[in-house]
């Protein structure tokens, strides 16, 4: 911060007009002169002081809501914490903290947080201003006007005893000072601004200069993958001018970062209109911001809804150990039944007409006894064969029976749970509805599958495009080659495969809008094209 | 901000510069008019030209015509070491490859010397085996 302006904010108090007009304005305080001890020594904690000035005026002036106000408050106090812990102990330090929290209210705090370095050194010059600032938040002017005219005592020249001192004059009912014009000593220099509106019109461009400095700030983290102190910097700008255009632009991006896109489609739709009603929009940048973070909902409310509806396109879920899935109870029940009766007649020909009475389930049962061979002690000397497992199954017991046709059972719903349980730890697995995750439960790649249902020619070249023969990683597609690339950060070309994805993206986009686009090539694209956004994402 | 170097995108002007100049008929093809159709726009993004580029070719090599000079096209775009065209020529070329009869050898076996290298590194090793550096 321009230590300047610090000073001239430091000083409008005095330039806004006499001492009559100080005491009529409520809400103002002393300010904090950008030369005391304890501004030096502490350069946040004497920001943090100025944002708290800029904030509570903005609240006096009706500019900023009580309810945006506690909301500053909030991330007020946690950049506090942080500033105190990060600036070296030292009294001047001391000093402003406590005059901050003096200010928010916290006297009994302040008084806390001065009772050791005033123990130390009890004539500290910014130990006493700050006892003196707590004494006039506690409106204990007389108090306050004591401690200032202390300091000056030895040292006339200090600008913060002397703000003290005259601020507290101001507040003290029937005392000749208060009614004085004249300008405190040593303050000649600086020319007197008596228009209010001028001094309106300074405390505004202050205000917008620090907001402005904090969503500088609040780039910073975003840059550093820090949204969330960005946010609270940006909470601070908007309470210091709520006109910014940055802080919501700014919020925007960062809720993006959290994942938290209707909230940032919000706050750049807000930036959109409040850069409308300035004279130099930008629109086309924010507008194209807005329409992103539109598109890349919208696409994420497809993505639900597909997956809602099409139980084959499921999120991967862990396979659970027990049965919930109804199919699975009816296998495991057959499976039990099965064996139950194979106990009782125990032979080979049971084995058969099992299969053939229960068909598809008895191949289940038998596929069960063969994951029981492979996890079984006994099974492994048996080896892979149908005969051993009748023989297995005549043989054990009737519980290791039992638990081949439940393993039967838990297989299939884990199967159908997982989609790919085989490729569970492929990095580059893709959750798109069409389901295109390597293939349809046939075992076709999904460009052949694609190829085969797409009719527009456009659309088949996209296919065609996006998706390789011979698919190494994932199911061959530009989207799972790039989930490849960001997930183990090795390249699979010069610069990766996101331009790619960004070009074949707004060809399928075009491709949508065709207006003779079949129900089934429109589906197609539109699964594609949430692929691609998700791919983009890091989904 | 100022510790950045922005190295400018002339991928643009050297991908259909190098077409415009020596493979003119290819903008009358339905390959590239397919694109133009759809957005006119379209048809300037460097890497879907280089897309249908690689159609054309491939079709071209299937009915056994002379493709020299495109390949010579394609050693140009390598030879510029220009990263953003070498990805197009992998990404967009190299990876687009389909020639159902003749087989990707043949594709490959046309290629000049620098795209060759180019072929080699990026389509024959895998990830976990290619140097970080070309």
């Amino acid at each position: 911060m321009n230590p300047a302006l610090l000073l001239a904010f430091a000083l409008l108090p005095f330039s806004s007009g006499s001492a009559q007009e100080v005491t009529q304005t409520s809400g103002q305080r002393p300010p904090l002169a950008a030369d005391t001890g304890a501004a030096k020594a502490a350069p946040e904690l004497a920001r943090l002081d100025q944002v708290l000035t800029l904030a509570q005026e903005s609240k006096d002036q009706g500019r900023l809501t009580p309810e945006r106000y506690q909301e500053f408050l909030a991330q007020f106090r946690v950049s506090l914490d942080n500033a105190r812990a990060a600036a070296p102990p030292s009294p001047a330090a001391e000093a402003l903290y406590a005059r901050i929290l003096a200010r928010l209210g916290d006297s009994q705090q302040a008084m806390v947080a001065l009772a050791p370095a005033r123990q130390r050194d009890p004539q500290d010059p910014d130990l006493r201003v700050a006892l003196g600032h707590v004494r006039f938040e506690e409106k204990d002017y007389p108090a306050a006007y004591a401690e200032a005219e202390a300091v000056l005592k030895l040292d006339p020249a200090n600008k913060a005893a002397l703000a003290l001192k005259y601020f507290s004059q101001g507040r003290i009912a029937g005392t000749a000072a208060a009614t004085t014009r004249l300008p405190p000593p040593g303050l000649e220099e600086v020319s007197v601004l008596d228009d209010p509106r001028v001094a309106e019109a300074g405390r505004r461009a202050l205000a917008h200069q620090t907001a402005l400095g904090l969503t500088d700030e609040a780039m910073r983290r975003l840059k550093i993958k820090d949204p969330r102190e960005a946010l609270r910097y940006l909470s601070m700008a908007g309470a210091i001018d709520p006109e910014l255009p940055n802080v919501p632009m700014q919020q925007g991006l960062a809720y993006a970062d959290l994942k938290q896109h209707a909230a940032a489609v919000e706050r750049f739709t807000q930036a959109e209109s409040m850069w409308r009603a300035r004279e130099t929009p930008r629109t086309d940048q924010l507008a194209g911001l807005a329409q992103t973070m539109r598109e890349r909902e919208a696409a994420n409310l497809l993505q639900a809804q597909a997956s809602a509806q099409s139980p084959a396109s499921q999120p991967k879920k862990p396979a659970t150990p027990l049965p919930y899935d109804a199919v699975g109870l009816v296998l495991i029940a057959v499976g039990v039944g099965t064996f139950l009766v194979l106990e009782k007649r125990r032979d080979e020909a049971a084995i058969r007409e099992a299969v053939e009475v229960y068909g598809p389930a008895g191949l289940v049962v038998a596929g069960g006894a063969l994951v029981a061979m492979t996890m079984l002690p006994p099974a492994r000397v048996a080896g892979p064969s149908l005969r051993a497992a009748t023989v297995l199954a005549r043989e054990t017991e009737l519980i290791q029976a039992t638990a081949a046709g439940i393993g039967a059972g838990t297989i299939l719903m884990a199967s159908k749970q997982d989609g790919k349980a085989s490729n569970s730890a492929d990095p580059t697995s893709s959750n798109s509805p069409s389901g295109t995750q390597g293939g349809t439960s046939q075992g076709e790649p999904d460009r052949d599958r694609l190829l085969k249902k797409a009719q527009d020619p456009e659309l088949r070249d996209a296919i065609d495009k996006l998706y390789r023969k011979n698919a190494k990683i994932g199911s061959g597609s530009t989207m799972d080659g790039y989930r490849y690339e960001s997930q183990t950060g090795t390249r699979l070309s010069k610069s990766g495969h996101g331009q790619k994805l960004v070009e074949r993206r707004d060809q399928l986009m075009r491709v949508l809008h065709k207006p003779d686009l079949s129900p089934g090539d429109r589906q197609i694209t539109k699964d594609i094209l949430i692929d691609i956004q998700n791919a983009l994402s890091g989904l | 901000m100022t510790n950045f170097k922005l190295i400018p995108d002339r991928s643009r002007e050297i991908i259909l510069g190098a077409l415009r100049q020596n493979a003119p008929e290819f903008f009358n093809t339905d390959e590239y008019l397919r694109l133009a159709k759809l957005d006119p726009k379209l048809a300037e993004y460097p890497g879907l030209v280089c897309g249908a580029f690689t159609s054309f070719l491939c079709a071209k090599l299937e009915r056994e015509e002379d493709v020299r000079k495109y390949f010579e096209i394609i050693e140009g775009w390598a030879a510029t070491k220009d990263s953003y065209i070498e990805n197009y020529l992998i990404t967009e070329v190299f990876e687009n490859v389909n020639l159902p009869t003749l087989g990707e050898e043949r594709f490959k076996g046309n290629l000049r010397p620098i795209s060759l290298q180019l072929y080699k590194h990026w389509m024959e090793y895998p990830p976990e085996d290619r140097l970080s550096s070309h």
